[in-house]
């Protein structure tokens, strides 16, 4: 096999792979001038990236959901194992409509989906114990009140950026440097996941209130803010950005 | 409307041509400016076809590899058009002659 010939087997099996062969042979070029964009567009082929600019956004609010319903049910875990809570039922009761929502999103079933996720909100409303997970539930149940249609999110980056922010500091950092890179080098690909970790981590917006509160001086202050605001909004923005470009014809 | 995507279309205001066709004659047209990678034509023939600028038009077997030919559809050659009058104003105004 050539190395043209492996390149092009990276592409979908809709895509005209033998016409592109064909193509790649008449222009005759060394394979490493062809590689970088042929990869490029081989990859991008099989994450589904091509799509119009209001189907991304779409996607984009999916994998957001997903992150928030993976960090929602995460998060009490820290608690717990440090014996600050005590487990109960109705947190299982919120892991499993939490679990059961996430894996309706990762099918695009989006109308379960938002049930489920109005459900663990409830079920963690009423249970009272993690303030960050009822604000994830909250904003996952808003994402999902977006109609469109089925856009199944099967990327497995969101949920483990969604396990690294809930379990945050007992992560080794080289994991967590290792999982910032894939999502760096994703985003050459596909802008649509830093797109979904801005609005995810948007969430925080609504925990931020208790923060702002304890916070005695201004430089917390400031620094709530910028941890806050400034990433989510810089993620979005970035995103957006891409997204504009990369739709442009 | 980036310019490869302008010269893709471009190279299709004649008649349809085929994938390397079109690369031959992006380049042409754009005095070798624009030489396309394999990669980059067909995402851009993707998005092109998605979009409705072009189809494809006719399907042949050469030396034993699939062929296909692309074609402007109205809208693609509308696009072109006005992309071209677009950059033509845009020109004028640089390059038009001030009285002296």
């Amino acid at each position: 096999m050539t190395p043209y010939e492996a390149m092009v087997r990276l592409y979908p099996s809709d895509h005209p792979r033998d016409e592109m062969l064909g193509v790649l042979e008449e222009t005759g070029r060394r394979w490493h001038r062809e590689a970088p964009s042929l990869l490029l567009g081989a990859l991008r082929a099989r994450s589904g990236g091509g799509h119009p600019a209001r189907l991304r956004w779409l996607y984009a609010t999916r994998a957001a959901a997903l992150m928030l319903l993976v960090a929602g049910a995460t998060a009490p875990i820290l608690d717990l194992r440090y014996g600050v809570i005590l487990l109960n039922n109705l947190m299982i009761a919120t892991w499993i409509c939490a679990g059961l929502a996430a894996a309706a999103v990762m099918l695009g079933t989006r109308v379960p989906a938002l049930g489920l996720s109005l459900s663990a909100l409830l079920l963690a409303g009423t249970d009272q114990t993690s303030t960050a997970a009822i604000a994830a539930y909250t904003l996952a149940a808003v994402l999902l009140l977006l109609p469109g249609p089925p856009l199944p999110v099967r990327n497995p980056l969101p949920i483990l950026l969604a396990i690294a922010w809930a379990v945050d500091y007992t992560m080794p950092p080289w994991s967590q440097s290792a999982l910032m890179i894939a999502l760096l080098l994703w985003t050459l690909i596909d802008e649509r996941i830093l797109l979904a970790t801005g609005l995810a981590l948007s969430a925080g917006l609504i925990t931020a209130t208790e923060e702002v509160a304890a916070a005695t001086d201004p430089r917390g202050l400031m620094i709530v803010a910028a941890w806050r605001l400034g990433i989510p909004l810089a993620l979005i923005a970035v995103g957006a950005t891409l997204i504009h470009h990369r739709v442009k014809a | 409307m980036r310019e490869p995507t302008y010269f893709i279309l471009a190279a299709l205001q004649d008649e349809p041509r085929h994938g390397y066709a079109i690369i031959t004659r992006a380049a042409e047209l754009s005095q070798q400016r624009v030489t396309l990678s394999t990669g980059t034509l067909y995402q851009a023939l993707d998005r092109l076809s998605r979009d409705g600028l072009i189809e494809v038009v006719r399907d042949e077997v050469v030396n034993g590899r699939a062929r296909r030919h692309y074609a402007l559809t109205p809208d693609g050659r509308t696009a072109l058009e006005v992309e071209a009058t677009r950059m033509a104003e845009a020109a004028r105004i640089v390059l038009r002659v001030r009285p002296a």
